[in-house]
């Protein structure tokens, strides 16, 4: 995964461009980018686009097949589902985003740490790591997501939690890979800190791997935080969370499918559109799965 | 190979010790506990009252006394009880585990056999349009969360006009009841387990058929049938089966969603359950049986490598 990067390194910005510029040459990975940034897109601007408030009940308007006037339907208490997808669409992009910066940032450092020193601090990283995995993901934020109460920033903490254990231990096997370059024993030699190896040689060589798991992580954490608001625990209502409204529709599974196949639609979209970025990165990243 | 599988049988009680005090530590971290909530639902809470209470229950005491008052309990087979219900916690785990592990196991065997099926046929297909469906499929099942699989298979029913049998039939009780009740989550969480493990398998095979073993079998003259299934699949399973196993993880996530969705009454809904009540003593015995599963399904994998590749067996004896 290094070699591509070294060959074409010196400056960090152009290689980031590089990056960029090869995943829209690769034509999945180009689609799936379009894609993306149309979900994007209908999330940002949901209050220019929606015409209905996704909380404003019409008791006219109840459970209401999909229409001109409701796109996707309305639910039980005359909701816009429509709506009510962009905002809940808008959620679950802020808590994956969230989530994947926080992971990325406290993965990376713990992964770094850990392969860096070895020893002692390795072993008991390690240990913390093993035990937090031991757990299935879900049954671990569930348990955090609940003790912690129904809130959108204890979703995002329950949610990194489950993720950073894969975090650090493919960060800490990169590093250790890295570590035995030439070029960190040169930076030792010449009196560079830790801290400053692993900032200026560390992170940049480890960009590659961190941004395909980033965004197949981007995708887990937004499945994560639908399954937690689905089970009660998630984004709290009033607020439309692709969650949510998956579990409103249960009470009307054979009378209002609408209810079930837009978010559920909404949702499956994001997530392909992401784990094709991440696979399409890999393939552009290392030249050896082409 | 005994004195391996012995090791990381002990490796795997000490991380599960690990968990176990991980998990009572946080609990005891969060405000909020049970006897504010029980007190709160009565509608009287004054000091004393609380004090009382957590006394009764071994609240009050430290937390290290508290987990070795538990540990001990768990060694000896006595899980506690109910702090909601008063039932004892290992009768509500034991029934609650039965339904999970049928559950999982039928989806990890369908999972593998729709798996590892359409992976070899992609990699005989190289290249042909059915290699691009069978991708595109894998791809496609990859994406989909379960919570909407399971959802929208719901829905489909629903729309045939087919109705799951309630209430839950153990398969000892009414074994067609039951059969109804587990093959349709079981498929639902089927799907994403066989969408991995095709694209490793698809791979793998590509990988293993252009080795020289396989062209010296082809030149010896074995079947086009025989080189696929005898020589390459075997070669190609090895990583097949340590995904099988890190699949079996996010199984179990899937069977808390559904499990909730089909109404199975499995550790996922008693997990559930025991959540929103605060219910500590069921909320430990069932995250811990979590752990314990993940941590025999690890050493069965790690085990199954020697019965696989001969070189790995020889190398740990």
């Amino acid at each position: 995964m290094t070699t591509i990067l070294q060959e074409n390194a010196p400056r960090r910005g152009s290689r980031t461009l590089a990056i960029f510029k090869a995943l829209l040459s690769d034509p999945i990975g180009c689609t799936a980018l379009v894609i993306l940034t149309l979900v994007l897109a209908l999330a940002i601007f949901a209050p220019i686009i929606a015409q209905f408030d996704p909380l404003v009940q019409n008791r006219r308007a109840i459970l209401q097949p999909p229409s001109l006037v409701h796109w996707f339907g309305t639910d039980d208490i005359g909701r816009d589902v429509f709506s009510r997808v962009l905002y809940g669409t808008q959620i679950s992009l802020l808590v994956g985003l969230m989530v994947v910066i926080i992971t990325m940032v406290i993965g990376g450092l713990i992964g770094m740490i850990s392969g860096y020193f070895g020893g002692w601090v390795d072993m008991i990283i390690q240990r913390i790591v093993e035990a937090l995995d031991t757990l299935p993901s879900l049954v671990l934020s569930l348990f955090i997501a609940a003790m912690l109460g129904p809130s959108v920033r204890n979703v995002i903490i329950a949610v990194t939690l489950a993720q950073i254990p894969r975090f650090v231990r493919v960060v800490r096997s990169e590093t250790m890979k890295i570590r035995g370059h030439d070029f960190i024993s040169a930076s030792r030699v010449i009196g560079a800190s830790p801290l400053r190896i692993m900032l200026t040689h560390g992170v940049p060589n480890l960009m590659p791997t961190m941004l395909v798991l980033g965004s197949l992580a981007f995708g887990i954490a937004i499945m994560t935080e639908a399954a937690l608001s689905f089970l009660g625990v998630g984004t709290p209502p009033p607020n439309p969370s692709l969650g949510t409204m998956l579990s409103q529709g249960t009470r009307f599974i054979g009378q209002a499918p609408w209810l079930i196949v837009f978010p559920g639609l909404m949702l499956t979209i994001s997530v392909l559109a992401l784990n094709l970025i991440g696979d399409a990165l890999r393939d552009v990243l290392d030249p050896r799965n082409r | 190979m005994i004195v391996f599988a012995i090791r990381r049988a002990v490796l795997g009680v000490l991380v599960l010790v690990a968990v176990a005090l991980m998990v009572f530590v946080a609990i005891r971290l969060i405000p909020g506990d049970i006897v504010n909530q029980q007190l709160a639902e009565a509608g009287a809470v004054t000091p004393e009252l609380l004090q009382e209470k957590r006394a009764a229950m071994g609240l009050d005491k430290p937390i290290a006394e508290q987990f070795l008052v538990w540990a001990g309990g768990i060694v000896s087979g006595d899980l506690g009880h109910s702090l909601w219900t008063g039932r004892p916690v290992s009768a509500q785990i034991g029934a609650a585990l039965l339904p999970t592990l049928q559950l999982s196991i039928m989806a990890i065997a369908l999972g593998a056999l729709f798996g590892i099926g359409a992976g070899v046929l992609a990699a005989l297909w190289r290249g042909t349009a059915g290699d691009m469906v069978l991708r595109m499929l894998s791809t496609v099942f990859l994406a989909i969360p379960q919570l909407w699989l399971g959802l929208l298979t719901l829905t489909g029913l629903a729309l045939i006009g087919y109705y799951i049998p309630l209430p839950y039939r153990s398969f000892a009780t009414d074994p067609w009841a039951n059969f109804q009740q587990v093959i349709f989550p079981a498929l639902a969480l089927s799907l994403g387990v066989a969408a991995a493990l095709s694209r490793l398998t698809r791979s793998a095979m590509l990988e293993v058929t252009g080795a020289d073993f396989i062209r010296a079998a082809r030149a010896r003259g074995v079947s086009s049938s025989g080189l696929y299934l005898g020589h390459a699949l075997k070669n190609a399973l090895i990583p097949v089966i340590t995904l099988l196993g890190t699949q079996f993880g996010n199984l179990l996530s899937g069977t808390v969603i559904i499990e909730r969705i089909f109404n199975v009454p499995g550790l996922g809904n008693l997990l559930f359950e025991a959540v929103a009540y605060r219910d500590y003593t069921v909320i430990q015995a069932a995250v811990l049986t979590y752990g314990l599963i993940t941590i025999i399904v690890n050493l069965m994998v790690d085990l199954s490598y020697g019965l696989v590749d001969p070189r790995i067996r020889e190398a740990r004896s």
